[in-house]
């Protein structure tokens, strides 16, 4: 039996030892990595096709520096552990010049390590997690609006719209993205002069809200702030209005999603919600009408938030190659730090940490659409 | 069986040290030896599972909590308590070890029973990573773990960090050799065949499950530590039941009983979700499918499959199996 198992090693050794690997000069490698397979997939392949779109049309004129642009493809399945293992693949065995993802935070926190030690440009596609940019690596930058700016710039909307609102009651859902919306509105409003007076949680798939929603009117609040996803909230829009509450409804991007008007009815109607891409808030925009126009094209679809993530940062990766000339990566952060560019949510800069500067949009159901609540 | 001559044995057997010893150096490339380091992390892990599961008969879904537990243990001391790293990479196996006593109470079930049991452990220590973020900075993951050292030597690279794992592996390798092949071996395989005729032997099956249960997590204790400085990122989605199973099905991929197996299962099964992703979406598939032809070699996994090979080319003409 042992001899069987060292003839096995030995020719697993053997065929380790296979073939090499070409270098290709006439291309530019790109790698990019999110969940194709899992729970996140839909994600995955959101960030694919938005990315797809500017690289092709790219290529199609000429490509980028004289060579074309090849994207490498790798699936985290969601795992942070798979992430690390794909982005060293792609900075020391595909030599890629730049790296776009992942979608969930702990994986793009994961991968940014691994970017930091090996000083290759890392732009996050849809990870919010405001840390992540916090642990001082200038190779990392981010396409999203981390959560603590999105909580912020919902306050500042709240108290520059809304100046009577200065008590509200707070639902939300008992995980860390619920706990960290209240938290971080909490803080931003104080500047405001808004206070929270009642927090409500509940756990995630409740169906029946009425013990907080009778708590919440109790409380005599100007306004509610609710940090859910959608589904819930769609069904807490549902209780307040059996309840008679009329208040205004402030939301979190978890609302953001076609099924809130689609579950809610005409319970929403007039309720706000932050979110990271609206066709109705970015309808001004020339990159936003022209990612629509594209995605119809192409995939017969109107682009979600991811679309339109990846979109602009894949615009952000040209534009930096192009103004670096040149595939050095050091050359390439540098022009990444300094870009000024419209995307499809607005005029892309970024902050000191890498965060993009734009503020985030709200938006305000009217007769089951979505509008732009900043107009 | 064997049919080599003895003479020969030592000479192959060298020749697979010498070929070990010089893999990084023969493929330096760097994903390559990432992997292959990722391997023997692995390979660590289905040797403790192959003790408990393999030789012991224990069915056990929640050797990803030894393992988790190994983890942030050592990174924990060494990078918020300044603990030097081959101190907190001990402790990190003491404390799984320590941690797998306290399923001494349970170790009375039996099978499916004993494997709900762990999988309900497994749950549990899940949740304390996840939750308890003062200790283990919860979802978002621990970062900035400093690599192993021993002394002056520092394994901060996939070039140094394969002796570092090899060297762990290979320990552990020879210490079950040893004591599969014991006293105290005898008495598992005791046990495996039947609790109750090992009663009646005068074995005490509650106290050999526990001496059993604790070597196999202060095993996974030890791949946890090398995960976490290997990784230098821990977060609690990798520590999950998915990764108990995976353990398992390296432990069976590799063949029931055999320790080599355990290895080779662990590479291969690495080996194969890495390299795979070349086929995207198909990947799953393909490693399901794998899967399947493994099974198909039958209970015995890999491990039978020179011996089928060998009788296949001795026999012309296909017979039934011999069972």
């Amino acid at each position: 039996m042992k001899r069987s198992w060292v003839t096995i090693v030995l020719l697993a050794g053997l065929v380790a030892a296979g073939p090499g690997r070409a270098l290709s000069q006439e291309v530019i490698k790109i790698g990019a990595f999110g969940p194709m397979t899992g729970g996140a997939a839909g994600s995955g392949q959101s960030m694919r096709e938005g990315i797809d779109l500017v690289m092709d049309e790219v290529n199609a004129s000429g490509g980028l520096l004289g060579r074309k642009i090849q994207v490498l493809y790798g699936d985290d399945a969601g795992k942070p552990e798979q992430a690390v293992s794909i982005v060293k693949r792609f900075t020391t065995a595909d030599q890629v010049t730049l790296i776009i993802g992942g979608i969930s935070s702990p994986t793009s926190m994961a991968a940014s390590q691994v970017t930091g030690e090996e000083k290759v440009p890392q732009i996050m596609v849809a990870s919010t997690a405001a840390r992540i940019t916090l642990q001082g690596n200038p190779w990392i930058f981010r396409s999203a609006v981390p959560d603590v700016k999105l909580t912020a710039d919902l306050a500042d909307f709240i108290a520059e719209k809304f100046p009577k609102i200065k008590r509200m009651a707070a639902i939300y859902v008992n995980d860390d993205f619920g706990r960290g919306g209240v938290t971080g509105f909490t803080e931003a409003a104080k500047k405001h002069g808004i206070q929270i007076v009642v927090e409500e949680k509940y756990v995630r798939g409740d169906v029946d809200y009425t013990a907080q929603i009778t708590k919440i009117r109790a409380a005599n609040a100007d306004a509610i702030l609710d940090w859910s996803r959608y589904h819930e909230g769609a069904l807490i829009a549902k209780g307040l209005k059996q309840a008679g509450v009329t208040i205004p409804v402030f939301g979190a991007d978890g609302n953001a999603h076609p099924k809130y008007i689609e579950l809610g009815g005409d319970a929403v109607d007039g309720n706000y919600y932050a979110t990271h891409f609206s066709p109705a808030t970015s309808s001004h925009l020339p990159v936003a009408r022209k990612l629509v126009e594209k995605m119809r094209a192409k995939y017969g679809k109107d682009p979600d938030y991811t679309h339109s993530e990846a979109y602009d940062a894949a615009l952000v990766v040209v534009d930096a190659v192009k103004r670096a000339g040149s595939l050095d990566r050091e050359k390439i952060r540098a022009a990444m730090a300094a870009t000024d560019l419209e995307g499809s949510r607005g005029r892309i800069r970024f902050d000191k940490n890498g965060d993009p500067t734009f503020v985030t949009h709200v938006v305000k159901v009217v007769n089951g659409k979505e509008t732009d609540a900043r107009k | 069986m064997g049919g080599l001559a003895r003479g020969r044995r030592p000479l192959l057997v060298l020749a697979l040290v010498v070929l070990l010893l010089a893999i990084p150096w023969l493929l330096p490339q760097r994903y390559f030896l990432r992997v292959v380091d990722l391997g023997l992390v692995y390979a660590v892990l289905a040797l403790g599972l192959q003790l408990l599961v393999g030789s012991a008969g224990q069915l056990s879904l929640g050797h990803a909590a030894f393992y988790g537990t190994g983890a942030y243990t050592s990174a924990i001391l060494a990078r918020k308590l300044g603990v030097p790293v081959e101190a907190a990479f001990l402790a990190g196996a003491v404390v799984a070890a320590l941690l797998a006593l306290t399923l001494v109470p349970v170790l009375r079930l039996r099978g499916n029973e004993l494997a709900v049991a762990t999988l309900g452990f497994g749950v549990i220590v899940h949740a304390v990573i996840l939750n308890e973020e003062w200790l283990t900075e919860g979802p978002f993951g621990m970062m900035k773990i400093p690599p192993f050292r021993l002394g002056l030597l520092v394994f901060d690279t996939e070039f140094r960090f394969y002796y570092l794992g090899l060297a762990v592996t290979a320990a552990t390798y020879l210490a079950f050799r040893r004591l599969t092949r014991s006293r105290f071996g005898r008495a598992l395989e005791a046990i495996r065949q039947s609790e109750e005729a090992a009663v009646t032997s005068g074995i005490n099956p509650v106290r050999y499950k526990s001496k059993v249960f604790v070597i196999a997590a202060f095993t996974a204790g030890l791949a946890g530590g090398l995960f976490a400085h290997l990784n230098r990122y821990l977060n609690p989605n990798d520590f999950t039941l998915t990764e108990s199973i995976n353990i398992l099905v390296m432990v069976v991929v590799g063949g029931l009983r055999s320790l080599e197996g355990a290895i080779v299962g662990a590479m291969i099964i690495i080996f194969a979700s890495e390299y795979l992703r070349a086929f995207k979406e198909y990947r799953l598939i393909l490693f399901g499918a794998l899967l399947v032809v493994f099974m198909a070699l039958g209970a015995e996994g890999l491990r039978g499959l020179p011996a089928k090979l060998a009788a296949a080319a001795r026999r012309p003409a296909p017979e039934p199996s011999d069972g």
